[in-house]
């Protein structure tokens, strides 16, 4: 009897394996952009612009121990919260959002936004992150390059035909693998167990502990949250919340 | 031709608030003119949406600041509202959201029934923060300013409607209100835009 539980854990190990011996190099590089920024006074932009993607960055906020220097984008638009299919058979591909919710985050020069989308495909991805370049914004992406290379179908795509790992000025591999489901069974028809959003929202994290010790390396303490569940946890996060208040509008 | 006669007797009823009315325009102007944010809050899914009559629109101050919330927000479930207006304690938590809020700002308050929770929570909540309220509700009730919409419940979004249009001051100078014929024209209000899309969380 196979034991589906402990394959998929493996799977993921395994994933995250190959992430450790391929991308140091870019989390390194990444990491120090951001930590730079965040030293000027920069909020760091987060978005996942797809129906799953955006789950990632909804991970990271106001959370305790989680850099807050951040500015995730939650949009009802390309959001599952509104309806799964509404976004992933509609508004994902409705181009002309990608420009409205750049404009609407006022992202521009010197800002840095990290997207996160393992498909890497969809034409509000593209067209957003095209965007933000051509504003002044350097965007690093959390994608699957090989994922997005071996999809073809046009209709799920920028008319491009571009992948956010080709538009980015750089980009971390995730791994996830094509398809997104990682087991196999032969008393099973199809695949199971997608791990795009695992592996999205490991790297994010891994993304931000290394911009948070850099960012101490140049002599500035990365405000963390505290968690507001505990006593005094409010108290704790309320001065850093009152300079942020407004700007973010996802807090 | 029933109903109009009926909405045209709800606006007709509405000559006796006249003076409360000017009042209430009186203090949105002062505030207007000292760059105050003006709020508004409607306790029910229906004075909710009503909000949209003077927010984001052209000829109406930059300095609406619309308190909206799923909560009260048909596309979240028109059932699930209605049971949340009877909720305790609901209000203060929905209307602390906006960080804003300063002593001495006005604080349009809408509502079809004054006995709910979420109206009555709503008024105790911004007498504790000392804002200038101005209630539109059925009865008129306990604000600095309280119109009443002498209305039934047909009629009860017309006269709304018509209550918070007469509020706004038409004599307003351009650089306070939005600019634009029909809609709020973007290219003429970058600035403005600009100023506000950071303080008014719903911009």
């Amino acid at each position: 009897m196979v034991h589906a539980a402990l394959d998929y854990l493996t799977g993921v190990q395994n994933l995250i394996e190959q992430v450790k011996e391929t991308e140091a190099k870019k989390f390194a590089q990444a990491a120090e952009i951001m930590a730079d920024r965040v030293a000027e006074g920069h909020l760091i932009f987060t978005w996942g612009p797809g129906g799953h993607s955006s789950i990632f960055s909804e991970d990271i906020m106001y959370r305790k121990g989680e850099l807050a220097a951040v500015c995730p984008i939650y949009d009802a638009n390309i959001s599952l919260s509104h309806g799964a299919a509404r976004e992933i058979n509609g508004m994902e591909r409705v181009e002309g959002l990608g420009k409205v919710i750049v404009e609407y985050n006022r992202i521009g020069k010197g800002d840095v936004i990290v997207f996160g989308s393992a498909y890497g495909i969809n034409p509000v991805a593209i067209s957003a992150a095209v965007e933000c370049r051509n504003r002044g914004a350097t965007v690093i992406s959390i994608t699957s390059p090989s994922f997005s290379d071996a999809s073809t179908y046009a209709g799920a795509k920028h008319k491009s035909g571009a992948s956010l790992y080709s538009v980015s000025d750089l980009y971390l591999d995730s791994k996830v693998p094509y398809g997104d489901a990682i087991l196999e069974y032969d008393f099973l028809e199809h695949k199971i167990s997608p791990v795009a959003t695992v592996m999205q929202a490991i790297l994010l994290k891994a993304l931000l502990a290394e911009t948070m010790v850099r960012l101490k390396e140049k002599g500035v303490d990365p405000f963390t949250w505290t968690n507001s569940l505990q006593e005094g946890g409010i108290e704790a996060n309320s001065a850093y919340m009152n300079q942020i208040w407004g700007r973010v509008k996802s807090m | 031709m029933e109903y109009l006669d009926r909405a045209i007797a709800t606006l007709k009823a509405l000559d006796a608030e006249e003076k409360h009315i000017q009042s209430a325009q009186k203090i949105i102007s002062a505030a207007v003119k000292e760059n105050r944010l003006i709020h508004i809050f409607g306790t029910d899914t229906r004075s909710s949406a009503l909000i949209s009559e003077v927010f984001f629109r052209a000829g109406m101050p930059i300095t609406i600041d619309p308190m909206l919330d799923p909560t009260l927000d048909s596309a979240h479930g028109a059932y699930r509202n209605q049971m949340a207006w009877e909720v305790k304690n609901l209000a203060p938590c929905i209307l602390d959201y906006y960080e804003r809020v300063e002593e001495g700002d006005p604080f349009i308050l809408i509502g079809s029934d004054e006995t709910l929770p979420m109206f009555a929570q709503s008024l105790q909540w911004a007498k504790e923060k000392k804002l200038r309220i101005i209630t539109i509700s059925d009865n008129g009730t306990d604000g600095e300013v309280s119109v009443s919409t002498h209305c039934g419940d047909d009629t009860y979004a017309i006269a709304v409607s018509a209550i918070l249009n007469m509020m706004m001051d038409a004599g307003l100078p351009e650089e306070k209100v939005w600019l634009g014929k029909r809609t709020v024209d973007l290219d003429r209000n970058t600035e403005k835009i600009d100023k506000m899309l950071f303080r008014i969380r719903h911009l």
